[in-house]
């Protein structure tokens, strides 16, 4: 039987190099709707993907390593800010499609196309129902206040939703003021900081906190997860989009780039426009909770119930420039 | 047949063997006798190449085989080893260990004969584990002139046995070293085995060699009171307290000149033989009767020494009686 | 230098340039390190002191005292507890972590009753105290085997003896345990604990979710957060330097352990009779490390078995399975073969540069999976400019990876027991004339078929356990059941990723039972 596998896993091999082309993707997502859109790219064009899952920062230090011996055709980040940094050190190349233009909204690509948005995704405050009304919450800056003092909860600052929140806060308020804010938000917290994001919203589910700061696709995920305490942890949440009246929520994309190595450019570009698509952006929603390019269009039945909202138009290179910046904020306040 | 010229070896800091040359003839059967730690088992291993020397130069069979920039390893100078515990394979059998080295095959018959004349017949197709250790060195033996070695070594030969084997195994050893006149180097800590074995002793301490000898010679006439001492408990008297003694005399650099007299060489006193000998009286400070003889301290105080004497008469020697003997 | 020294010293070489790498990279001048050193170092090395500290002592406790009851005791059960002991070791720190991760969440009632009555302050002092409690428990409980094994070890080789020479003199359990127990064991138990306080600091996973900021996670903030390789390498540094002065205490106090003290017969181990009031205390003192190491992450993994909807058509588990095992495997087999090649050479030739050199082949132990791949990433990128090949990206690289990092883990059982049992022979056949080849293959492997056996199967193990390495140099497609378990567990799929957790403690169920067994014979 193995003997078999292997002749078939051979002549597929060889039939995909010659005739279809392949495409080798290096990926930080790791998503069921990541399998469902790859599945049906292989199905539409015929050709076969591969694909090496790990963390951005590995997968690019891979890259540089492998230098323009590289396979890997695609990068793709589940932040703008590694983007940024895979197109500093040279490890991508710029696309030009008409496709893609169409397809990825100015803010979400790269001002000199090195890398496109897929998803969307905002960090929004979650807070309890229950305990809060949605008229004591206003803006991220307000999360400083002393009012909230123990009744807040927020992951570690060694995650990147955190480093880019606060790297855009630098680059509206200043460095003076992020570092005052990251402190005074830190003495709010109801506890020291760990867990991912869902750990979060469970621990303002729990009586822990009042209200977290998480992305939303997370509260998306566990009001659908197949889990009835998670869904019973969503249903006593609510979404707030901070910043309505100024400069909106903060958000990130989900994005990818070509690597200035690639061998199958052709196809490369393919999968980037297939992804941008307007029907496959939907997979992103439905499956992932993500919000699509075009968020404010976005009309799943979820993101209509959050209702719909205003994003922070800052250059989204400038999460990756600042980064540094922020690390060391949260190393000054002690925000671990 | 093996040269070592000004042998130099360290471990760590240590010292052991000190700028030794030796000269070993085709056919000899060579006995390196030495305390432990004097560097004996060393020179062995250095000879088998198991050991690199930090300096001097090593011939075997008229070819260098170790010098500065020459080095043979083990498995080219066919020299043999026979280690103090075997060194049996313990996944062979012992007929499978017997072949084991270079070329044994081809010395069947050999080989066969050294089975027959060694008494091993019976245990060839049992494991090391399953023999004692007579049987295990036998095979050792066996195992080593197997291979028809240029010189054969042997670390310790008899330590490991009780005493019957001692003479019956040592016997066996000379025969057969003899019988396919091999070089042969024994390394051992005591003398009596060594004299049985073979026909020339080396004493050594302290890396260089103190006396180099046929056995007899070492017996008579000991170099030093350590060579002396190898022999056991004896007797060593300041030469001007006897000066006209014709008995063996150790000179040495630090210490006045001294009579060696062996304690058996002592015996009673009678006016008869006593022209030339040396005579000592003493009060008996010990007796103890050990198989058939007696073991005598002798406390003589107008020497200030006590004197070791084994007489083999039967004789009712009391603790403090006064004893006169002569040698 | 003959063309097996020369083999030796090359591989040796090829395995020590990955932390070469890292190594030569330490005095880099960097920006960022005077932030680093003034707001975090201070943290980084107190909590890493701390963890290590605790899960020191605790698993020390719980290695030496099961041991000493299961091995030098008597009473009902003692053979089952002998190595349903040794179980834990099958169970990744990373996965111990996340089956308990919400036992926290368990006592958020009583957090909240502290907070509003007592005051958040003094709330989160308890927690954090309770975090860093419960993190050093969980490691702990994993990590013990390593002592337990080693300690089990020794008693077996001179148990026996310090045993009936106590009972002679009269001498009552507990001053038996503390008079020469406990001193005569000491070297194994260090030996046994530098590798608790390895895998203690390899974790990155664990101590990320818990939000404690130890060293390990210092080099990736730095590495990733701020872009900074020079500091991760300097903070690396501290960490090397932390582990090679435990390696080095190691080494003196075991080189003061003689092996000649060894007493064969194993069969006439006396056992101390434990008395009937005291058998079901001293049960559940043995049972309590199997509780807490296996049987809770186990059952825990059970339960979301239940609840989780594999669609096995569908799924490629099987595959999965099928690459650790594949992987595990072709690892531990070129691990054991280099690592008894070398020390063969080492022990044959007794080549000097040989013995010198072939130490730095086995420093890869004491460095983090995830910094070696630093190492491994930069080889490759050095490879790559000068030869134009990529040496990642393969079965070969992920392999030549793991060689780096678990050589030491074949190494140790092989060198002691070949010193110990082939010494003498092997200058036996050298004097015999015999090739070095016939040596190797007719002397040496037979003779060391066990520990070679048991090396092998630990390797396994261990590779059947690593993440950070396999997820950075794997090819393309390639899952084992760590990587499968971590991706699911990144989605919050905690149902689905009992599968393939469970599998990746099945597949090493052989492996220990094998080294049960035959750690009891050979001794």
């Amino acid at each position: 039987m193995m003997k078999k596998h292997l002749k078939n896993l051979v002549i597929l091999h060889i039939l995909s190099t010659f005739l279809l082309g392949e495409l080798n993707i290096y990926t930080h997502r790791h998503y069921e709707s990541d399998k469902i859109l790859f599945k049906s790219f292989t199905n539409q064009t015929g050709i076969k993907i591969n694909v090496i899952k790990g963390s951005a920062d590995q997968l690019i230090q891979r890259l540089k390593s492998e230098g323009k011996n590289s396979p890997a055709d695609v990068l793709i980040s589940v932040d703008a800010g590694r983007l940024v940094r895979a197109k500093t050190l040279g490890l991508l190349q710029p696309v030009f499609s008409d496709a893609l233009d169409q397809n990825v909204p100015k803010l979400m690509r790269d001002s000199e196309n090195y890398w496109f948005g897929l998803s969307v995704r905002a960090r929004v405050i979650v807070y309890a129902k229950d305990r809060i009304e949605e008229k004591e919450l206003s803006t991220y800056e307000d999360l400083a206040d002393p009012k909230w003092k123990g009744r807040l909860v927020i992951r570690s600052s060694n995650n990147i939703y955190n480093q880019s929140l606060l790297a855009s806060i630098i680059e509206h308020n200043g460095k003076r003021k992020a570092t005052k804010w990251a402190r005074s938000v830190k003495r709010n917290m109801a506890r020291k900081p760990r867990g991912n994001d869902r750990d979060q919203a469970r621990a303002v589910a729990n009586g822990v906190a009042d209200l977290a700061v998480i992305n939303t696709y997370y509260l998306g995920l566990l009001a659908n997860s197949l889990k009835k305490e998670d869904r019973e942890v969503a249903s006593k949440l609510k979404v707030f989009f901070p910043n309505q009246d100024n400069r909106g929520a903060h958000i990130n994309v989900s994005g990818a780039g070509l690597t200035a190595s690639s061998k199958n450019k052709k196809e490369a570009i393919m999968f980037l426009e297939y992804l941008t698509k307007l029907e496959n952006q939907k997979i992103f929603a439905e499956s992932n909770f993500e919000y699509p390019l075009e968020y404010q269009n976005a009309d799943s039945e979820i993101f209509l119930e959050w209702g719909s909202f205003k994003a922070d138009k800052l250059d989204l290179s400038i999460l990756g420039k600042n980064n540094l910046e922020a690390v060391k904020v949260f190393d000054i306040v002690g925000w671990e | 047949m093996v040269e070592f010229e000004n042998i130099v070896k360290y471990y760590g800091k240590q010292r052991v063997l000190n700028g030794l040359s030796l000269s070993i003839g085709k056919g000899e059967i060579v006995s390196v006798v030495g305390s432990s730690g004097s560097g004996k088992t060393t020179l062995l291993r250095i000879l088998s190449g198991l050991e690199i020397p930090e300096l001097g130069n090593i011939i075997l069979n008229d070819a260098v085989v170790n010098s500065s920039d020459i080095f043979i390893p083990p498995e080219k100078r066919n020299c043999s080893l026979v280690f103090q515990d075997y060194a049996l394979f313990p996944n062979m059998t012992m007929l499978e260990n017997i072949y084991f080295g270079e070329g044994s095959k081809n010395n069947k018959e050999i080989v066969s004969e050294l089975i027959h004349v060694t008494k091993i017949e019976k245990i060839l197709n049992k494991y090391p584990h399953e023999c004692s250790g007579g049987e295990q060195q036998r095979v050792a033996l066996v195992r080593s002139m197997a291979t028809q070695p240029n010189v054969i070594l042997m670390d310790e030969p008899l330590s490991n046995l009780d005493f019957h084997l001692k003479s019956k195994i040592s016997l066996m050893i000379s025969e057969i070293i003899r019988r396919y006149t091999t070089t042969a180097i024994i390394v051992t800590h005591d003398i009596m085995d060594a004299m049985k074995i073979s026909d020339r002793i080396i004493v050594i301490d302290n890396g260089i060699i103190l006396q180099d000898g046929s056995p007899k010679e070492i017996y008579d006439s000991p170099i030093s009171k350590l060579v002396a001492r190898y022999f056991g408990e004896t007797n060593f008297i300041p030469l001007e307290l006897y000066p006209e003694s014709n008995h063996h005399i150790i000179y040495s650099n630090d210490e006045e000149p001294l009579i060696h007299v062996r304690p058996n060489q002592f015996q009673l006193f009678s006016q008869k033989n006593s022209k030339g000998k040396l005579i000592i009286e003493g009060k008996i400070k010990s007796v103890k009767n050990i198989a058939s003889d007696l073991h005598i301290f002798l406390e003589c105080q107008d020497i200030h020494l006590d004197i070791h004497l084994i007489l083999s008469v039967e004789k009712d020697l009391k603790i403090g009686k006064i004893l006169k003997v002569m040698a | 230098m003959n063309s097996w020294n020369f083999l030796s010293i090359l591989i040796t070489l090829m395995i020590f340039l990955p932390i070469f790498l890292i190594i030569y990279n330490f005095n880099i001048e960097s920006d960022n390190w005077a932030h680093i050193r003034e707001n975090l170092l201070g943290k980084y090395i107190f909590s890493t002191l701390y963890i290590v500290l605790g899960v020191s002592v605790l698993s020390t406790i719980i290695g030496v005292g099961s041991a000493w009851y299961v091995t030098c005791h008597e009473f009902r059960g003692r053979k089952t507890l002998e190595w349903i002991l040794i179980l834990p070791m099958t169970i990744p720190t990373y996965i111990a972590a996340y089956a308990y991760y919400d036992i926290l969440e368990l006592l958020n009632p009583i957090f909240n009753w502290f907070r509003i009555n007592i005051g958040i302050k003094e709330t989160m002092m308890v927690e954090s105290f309770l975090i860093y409690l419960i993190v050093i428990i969980l490691f702990s409980f994993v990590l013990y085997p390593y002592v337990y094994l080693s300690v089990r070890a020794s008693l077996l080789i001179s148990g026996n003896r310090l045993i009936e020479s106590a009972i002679t003199l009269g001498l009552p359990s507990n001053k038996i345990f503390k008079k020469l127990i406990l001193p005569s064991t000491k070297p194994a138990i260090i030996a046994g604990l530098s590798l608790v306080i390895m895998e203690t600091l390899n974790d990155y996973a664990a101590v990320e979710y818990f939000g404690i900021s130890t060293l390990t996670i210092g080099i990736f903030r730095s590495w990733f957060g701020m872009y900074d390789m020079a500091s991760a390498l300097k903070l690396s540094s501290y960490l090397i330097l932390f582990v090679f002065s435990i390696l080095i205490t190691e080494k003196i106090i075991r080189g003061k352990e003689r092996y000649n003290n060894i007493n064969g017969s194993q069969n006439t181990f006396s056992k101390i009779p434990v008395k009937n009031k005291k058998i079901f205390l001293v049960f559940i003192l043995c049972f309590t490390p199997f509780i807490f190491g296996f049987l809770i992450p186990f059952v825990r993994l059970l339960t979301w078995l239940l609840y989780s909807s594999f669609n096995f058509e569908d799924m490629n588990i099987v595959q999965i399975s099928f690459n650790t095992i594949f992987i595990s495997l072709i690892a531990s087999l070129s691990i054991v073969c280099i690592a008894f090649t070398i020390n063969f050479v080492k022990n044959y030739f007794n080549n000097r540069i040989v013995r010198k050199i072939s130490e730095l082949a086995i420093l890869g132990y004491s460095i983090p999976g995830a910094i070696i791949a630093i190492g491994i990433l930069k080889l490759n990128s050095h490879i790559n400019t000068s030869f134009n090949i990529l040496i990642i990206g393969s079965v070969f690289g992920l392999v030549f990876a793991y060689g780096v990092r678990f050589l030491a883990v074949a190494w140790q059982p092989i060198q002691s027991s070949m010193k110990k049992q082939c010494a003498s022979i092997n200058h036996a056949s050298r004097v015999l004339s015999a090739s070095s080849t016939t040596s190797l293959f007719k002397i040496n492997l037979p003779i060391l078929r066990k520990p070679l056996l048991i090396a092998a199967l630990i390797v396994f193990i261990d590779v059947a356990k690593e993440l950070p390495l396999t997820l950075i140099l794997r090819p393309f497609n390639f899952d084992t059941l760590a990587t499968y378990t971590y991706d699911l567990i990144n989605q919050a799929q905690f149902f689905q990723s009992s599968l393939p957790s469970l599998l990746i403690i099945v597949i090493s169920f052989p492996a220990i039972y094998f080294i049960n067994r035959n750690t009891r014979d050979e001794l």
